[in-house]
C-alpha cells in the first residue's frame, strides 16, 4: 500500500484546511461551542462530507474498514483537533458494533449503507441506577406476534437524542443472568410518536458540545428484524463487540496526547525565562521526555492491541481491555506532566491558543470512563489471570499470529469476528512470547545491531515479567469480591504488556525503519525506563537522560511526534 | 486425549473447583442449584472452562457454563461434549 493512498493522511490535509479561522475545526471556534455548550455541528458534516462513516462498516459489508490501525489513525487525526467532534462522530462505530459481530448479512448490509451515508448510530447500554453492572439492565423487551415492544430507560447515552438509530440491550428473561439479555436494532424514525422520549442533555465536565442524553421506550414495538444476533445472546454479543470499540477508542488519548504535545512545545518555543527558552532549559526538556515516552507507550499498546484484532482475534478479550486500560491512564499522566510544564496556560481558558490545552485536559477525562471504565477492564484482565499464569508458564503462544501483530509491515488479514471469545485460554500471546523475544534481542546486542544497554533493560523487563507472574499466581480466586491488589497486580500486568508490545515492535521492524527515533533504538530505551520505573520504583534503571534525548527529538518534529512516523507500515498508519 | 471421566468423578471436580472459587467447602455446593447463588460472578465463571480445558484436554466455548448454569446440567452437557467427539 502506497502511503500517500492512507485515508488518515487524506483527513488530515483535509482538517488542515479546516482549521484555518472560518473553518468547522479553527480552534476559536471550538472554544467557543464548547463555551455555549454546542453541539459540533459543522465539524461533523464535514467529516461526512469526507465519508469518515463508511470507515466504519467493515469491507465484507460494503464499507471501508479494512484495518482497524486505520480507523484509529483516523480518529487519533479528528481527536487531535477536537475530541468533541471526534467522540460525537465516532459513536455511530460503537453502536454498530453489535451488528458487526453477531447480526445476519442482510442487517450488516443494510446497516452498513445507512451508516456509510451519514446516519447516527448510538448504543444504548447502560441505565441510571445500574452504571457497568450490565446484567442489572430493567429496560425489557417482550415478544409479541410480530416482533418485541421495548419498556424502560437508557441513561447517559451519546448520541441518545441526535442518533436516527440505535442499539439497544434489552432484558428478554424477566429472570435475567447471562441469557436473559438481547440486542435490538431500533430504528426509532420508524417508531410512531409517543413510542420513545429522549431524555435531556446532561451537563459535563469535558466533551461539553456532545450528546450525552438518554432515552426512555414507552411500549415501543419494534420488527422482529430488529432482533440482532440470538434471543439471550445479548451479554455475549455486547461483550464481544466491546473488544472492538474498546481497542479502537484509544485513538481518543493519542489525538488528546498530540494536541496536548504540539501546544506545550509551540508554548515552551515561545515562552522565554532568564533569556532563555523554555525549551531550552533542562528542567523543562527531561518533563517534556518523560511525557513524550507515554506517548510512544500508547502508541504502541494501540497498534498492537489493534493489530490483534486481525492476528490473535482469540484473544481480544485481554488484548482489549489491556489496551483500554493502559492508554488512557498513560495519557491522563501525560496531560498532568504537560500541564505542569504549561504552567498557568494549562488552566487560562483566553489567554494562549484559546484555552484549547484546558479543554484537552477536561475533555479526556472521558476516555478512562466510557465504554468500560480501567476498573472494569483491569477486572477483566483479573478474571484471566489463572489462565495467564498457566500460558505464561508453558511458553505458549500463537505464534504466527504474534509474529503478525508486532511485525508492523505483515499484511492484515481480514479480522474474523466469529474468533473473538469472551475469554482467552490461551492467555496472551504478546505476553507470552517475551522471553524468546528478550533472547533475540540479546542476540542482536551480542553482534552488535542493538545497544547493550538496551537488551539489559530488556533483561530486567523480564525478570519483572516473572515476578508478576508469580504474585498473579499466589492470588487467591476473585470470585466474588476483588481485592485491592488484584487491581493493582493488573497494572503491573498492563506495564508487562506495553514492555513487551514496545520489545516486539522494535525487533519487528529496526531493520527496516530510518529517523532519529529509531536510531540506537531511542524509543525502546526510553520506553522500557520508564516501564521498569513502574514496576520496581525502588530500583534506578537505566539511564535516565535518556528522555532529554528524546525531548530532543519532540522539539525538532516536524508534524505530529509518532514512532509509527518513521515505520513504513501494512494497513497501519 | 485422556478417558472420558464418569458423571459423579466429573461432578465431583467441579464441585470441588466451585467451592475453592466462592470459599465455601465443596460439600455445601449443590448439583442443582445454579452457581450465581453461591456468588460465582458469571463472568468469572466463563474462568472454569479454562480450568476444564486442562482437566479434560479439550477445547471449550466458555459460554457453556452460561447455558448450563448448574453443577449437574453442566456435567451432562460437558458428557455430550466429551462423547460426540
Amino acid at each position: 500500500m502506497s502511503t500517500a493512498a492512507l485515508p488518515s493522511q487524506a483527513l488530515d490535509a483535509l482538517l488542515r484546511e479546516l482549521e484555518s479561522p472560518d473553518g468547522p475545526f479553527a480552534p476559536a471556534r471550538i472554544a467557543e461551542l464548547d463555551r455555549k455548550e454546542a453541539f459540533p455541528d459543522e465539524a461533523c458534516e464535514a467529516l461526512n462530507a469526507f465519508g469518515l462513516g463508511a470507515h466504519y462498516v467493515p469491507t465484507k459489508h460494503g464499507g471501508r474498514l479494512a484495518h482497524f490501525p486505520e480507523l484509529v489513525a483516523l480518529w487519533r487525526t479528528v481527536a487531535r483537533r477536537d475530541l468533541t467532534a471526534a467522540i460525537g462522530h465516532g459513536k455511530t462505530f460503537l453502536g454498530g458494533a453489535c451488528t458487526w459481530v453477531g447480526g445476519t448479512a442482510e442487517q450488516a448490509v443494510a446497516l452498513g449503507e445507512a451508516v456509510s451515508r451519514g446516519m447516527r448510530v448510538s448504543w444504548g447500554l447502560t441505565e441510571r441506577h445500574h452504571g457497568s453492572d450490565l446484567l442489572a439492565g430493567e429496560l425489557s423487551a417482550t415478544p409479541t406476534a410480530d416482533g418485541w415492544r421495548l419498556r424502560g430507560e437508557k441513561w447517559l447515552i451519546n448520541n441518545a437524542t441526535r442518533g436516527e438509530l440505535i442499539s439497544v440491550l434489552a432484558r428478554t428473561d424477566p429472570a435475567g443472568g447471562p441469557r436473559g439479555f438481547s440486542v435490538f436494532l431500533v430504528d426509532k424514525r420508524q417508531l410512531p410518536p409517543g413510542a420513545f422520549h429522549c431524555l435531556p442533555k446532561e451537563r459535563t465536565h469535558g466533551i461539553r458540545g456532545a450528546d450525552i442524553s438518554g432515552i426512555a421506550f414507552n411500549d415501543a414495538d419494534v420488527p422482529a428484524s430488529a432482533l440482532v444476533g440470538k434471543p439471550g445472546g445479548g451479554i455475549e454479543l455486547v461483550l464481544k463487540a466491546l473488544q472492538l470499540t474498546r481497542t479502537a477508542a484509544v485513538a481518543m488519548s493519542l489525538g488528546a496526547a498530540d494536541h496536548a504535545l504540539r501546544l506545550t512545545v509551540e508554548f515552551a518555543k515561545g515562552h522565554h525565562l532568564y533569556e532563555r527558552r523554555l525549551v531550552d532549559l533542562p528542567r523543562a526538556r527531561r518533563p517534556l521526555g518523560t511525557a513524550a515516552t507515554q506517548l510512544l507507550l500508547a502508541e504502541a499498546v494501540s497498534t498492537v492491541g489493534s493489530r490483534a484484532l486481525h492476528a490473535l482475534p482469540a484473544e481480544a478479550s485481554l488484548t482489549s481491555a489491556l489496551t483500554k486500560a493502559f492508554v488512557p491512564t498513560a495519557i491522563n499522566d501525560l496531560l498532568a506532566q504537560l500541564a505542569d510544564l504549561m504552567g498557568a496556560r494549562s488552566f487560562l481558558t483566553d489567554v494562549y491558543a484559546h484555552g484549547m490545552f484546558q479543554k484537552v485536559e477536561r475533555d479526556h477525562r472521558i476516555i478512562a470512563i466510557f465504554d468500560g471504565s480501567t476498573l472494569v477492564n483491569r477486572n477483566a484482565v483479573i478474571n484471566q489471570f489463572p489462565a495467564l499464569v498457566r500460558a505464561f508458564r508453558q511458553g505458549r503462544r500463537d505464534v504466527a499470529g504474534l509474529a503478525t501483530t508486532t511485525t508492523l509491515t505483515a499484511p492484515l488479514p481480514e479480522p474474523d469476528l466469529s474468533r473473538l471469545g469472551l475469554i482467552s485460554t490461551g492467555g496472551c500471546s504478546v505476553v507470552q512470547g517475551l522471553p524468546d523475544a528478550l533472547l533475540r534481542l540479546q542476540a542482536l546486542a551480542d553482534r552488535g545491531e542493538a545497544p547493550q544497554a538496551v537488551a539489559k533493560l530488556a533483561q530486567s523487563l523480564g525478570r519483572a515479567t516473572d515476578a508478576v507472574h508469580q504474585r498473579m499466581a499466589a492470588q487467591p480466586p476473585s470470585a466474588r469480591d476483588v481485592p485491592p491488589e488484584a487491581f493493582h497486580l493488573a497494572e503491573h500486568y498492563e506495564a508487562c504488556f506495553a514492555g513487551a508490545a514496545c520489545v516486539q515492535l522494535w525487533l519487528g521492524h529496526a531493520r527496516e525503519a530510518r529517523g532519529p527515533l529509531w536510531h540506537d533504538a531511542l524509543w525502546l530505551e526510553a520506553c522500557l525506563v520508564r516501564v521498569l520505573s513502574r514496576l520496581c520504583p525502588e530500583e534506578q534503571h537505566g539511564d535516565a537522560s535518556v528522555f532529554d534525548r528524546l525531548a530532543d527529538v519532540v522539539v525538532d518534529a516536524p508534524g505530529p511526534f509518532s514512532l509509527l512516523t518513521d515505520a513504513r507500515t501494512e494497513g497501519a498508519p | 486425549m485422556p478417558p472420558i471421566p464418569s458423571a459423579d468423578a466429573l461432578s465431583a471436580w467441579l464441585s470441588e473447583r466451585i467451592a475453592t472459587y466462592v470459599q465455601r467447602k465443596p460439600a455445601d455446593i449443590r448439583a442443582d442449584v445454579p452457581l450465581a447463588e453461591y456468588g460465582l460472578d458469571s463472568v468469572y465463571a466463563l474462568t472454569l472452562a479454562g480450568d476444564l480445558e486442562d482437566h479434560l484436554g479439550m477445547s471449550l466455548d466458555p459460554t457453556l457454563m452460561w447455558d448450563h448454569p448448574t453443577i449437574a446440567g453442566l456435567t451432562q452437557a460437558l458428557l455430550q461434549v466429551m462423547t460426540s467427539v
